[in-house]
């Protein structure tokens, strides 16, 4: 779980509120830190907000900007991940907005179409059903607030608290958000009712 | 799903995140319901490919951008650069003729402006009146030279209409030449007093003093060759 490894690597070194403070007062090296922690997070959120490469730079600038801007006046009410966490979503909500995500279809390698409909049979799903990408595909197929608490947990590997935290949500919504967004992901997946 | 598991039950207890009681009932409920471990089963693929994702590289191109913009973030500009920034976004000429023809009048107008001011001088139309002034025929208590007013009092001449300049700094005097309006130093009133109307003083330190005949000497000269007399 590389989202874990990420945030247990936040662990040593200064701590949150240190950062911030010595950022305040002008030590650009607090940013460097911060940038060195965190960038691949940002990015691999925005990624898979955003579903596209260039489109998650743009976004991780902006929120490395925003983060700049802001950092002076964490508090130390949550741990400095969180905030980041929440920075980046509620920057790729604004930009992303109710604009939807690329609803092309999804061309495979192979050339092949995996997920244009959801009611498609499995048949083509399983023509990619081992590559990452697919899924990374179905992610943006879900609704902006089940997509948000899937990614958290499955693939950055917060905890329901944690997720609860970022998304300013009560954690019975958080595992009502995880399981309906897992459920429609299965049914993208594998086609399929159990 | 009546008498099945809820999606979130089996969603929590795939996470452990259920409290005991609830994750044991789970269990418990799991072991004789074939439908309810298909669903967890079902969950737990898509968790699986879920952890499959392969984690975000970040670019190299990203991982010089940020701190590149960081760095113009945090640097603060001079007035110059923003001076720069605000006029490019104002004005953005597409050929320097525009402004090359800009510069050219305004320096056309520059030295227009300056050859005037030049000549308006030469001609003494700003220039502090200090040339002879013939005396009318007879003693005469009042002179205007210009806009400004000279009073004769006893033996020299005192600018008597007060405005900027002070009196004592701009005296008119009476020579066998004739009126002279000449620049004078504080304390030298009493000087024009005891000669009599016959002290010219021109600006700057320097004085001349003309007694019992043509002497020059400077400012300190003055109180020696007055007290000769």
């Amino acid at each position: 779980m590389a989202a874990s490894e990420a945030i247990a690597t936040v662990l040593p070194g200064s701590s949150d509120v240190e950062l911030a403070d010595r950022h305040r007062y002008g030590d650009e090296a607090a940013f460097e830190e911060v940038y060195e922690r965190f960038a691949p997070m940002v990015y691999g959120l925005c990624l898979r907000m955003s579903g596209d490469a260039t489109r998650a730079q743009d976004l991780s600038q902006d929120v490395f900007l925003r983060i700049f801007r802001s950092l002076g006046r964490f508090g130390g009410r949550s741990t400095l991940s969180t905030w980041i966490y929440t920075v980046t979503l509620n920057h790729c909500r604004s930009r992303l907005g109710r604009r939807r995500l690329r609803t092309e279809s999804l061309e495979l390698e192979t050339g092949e179409r995996a997920i244009e409909d959801p009611c498609r049979g499995p048949e083509d799903l399983t023509l990619a059903r081992d590559t990452g990408k697919v899924v990374g595909e179905a992610l943006l197929h879900l609704p902006t607030r089940f997509r948000e608490a899937v990614v958290l947990r499955d693939i950055e590997g917060l905890t329901y608290a944690e997720i609860a935290s970022v998304l300013s949500v009560r954690v019975g919504t958080v595992r009502s958000r995880i399981a309906r967004g897992r459920e429609q992901l299965r049914v993208l997946l594998e086609g399929e009712a159990p | 799903m009546s008498g099945h598991l809820a999606a979130e039950v089996l969603s929590a207890y795939l996470d452990e995140e259920l409290v005991r009681r609830k994750s044991e009932y789970a269990e418990d409920h799991l072991s004789h319901c074939p439908d309810c471990r298909q669903r967890l089963d079902g969950l737990r693929r898509v968790v699986s490919r879920l952890h499959d994702v392969e984690a975000a590289v970040l670019p190299p191109y990203l991982s010089g951008q940020i701190p590149a913009l960081i760095s113009l973030e945090a640097t603060p500009k001079s007035l110059v650069e923003r001076f720069e920034a605000r006029v490019q976004r104002l004005y953005l000429p597409q050929s320097p003729i525009p402004l090359a023809f800009g510069l050219v009048m305004a320096l056309v107008m520059t030295v227009y402006v300056f050859s005037w001011a030049v000549q308006e001088r030469k001609s003494g139309r700003f220039s502090v009146p200090n040339e002879k002034v013939p005396i009318e025929s007879g003693p005469s208590e009042e002179v205007v030279l210009g806009s400004v007013l000279f009073v004769r009092r006893g033996s020299f001449w005192q600018q008597a209409s007060l405005g900027k300049t002070s009196p004592s700094r701009r005296i008119a005097v009476s020579t066998e030449e004739g009126t002279r309006v000449v620049e004078t130093m504080p304390g030298l009133t009493e000087l024009l007093h005891e000669s009599s109307g016959a002290v010219v003083a021109w600006q700057g330190e320097v004085v001349v003093l003309f007694l019992e005949g043509p002497s020059v000497s400077d400012s300190g000269g003055v109180g020696g060759n007055a007290g000769d007399r």
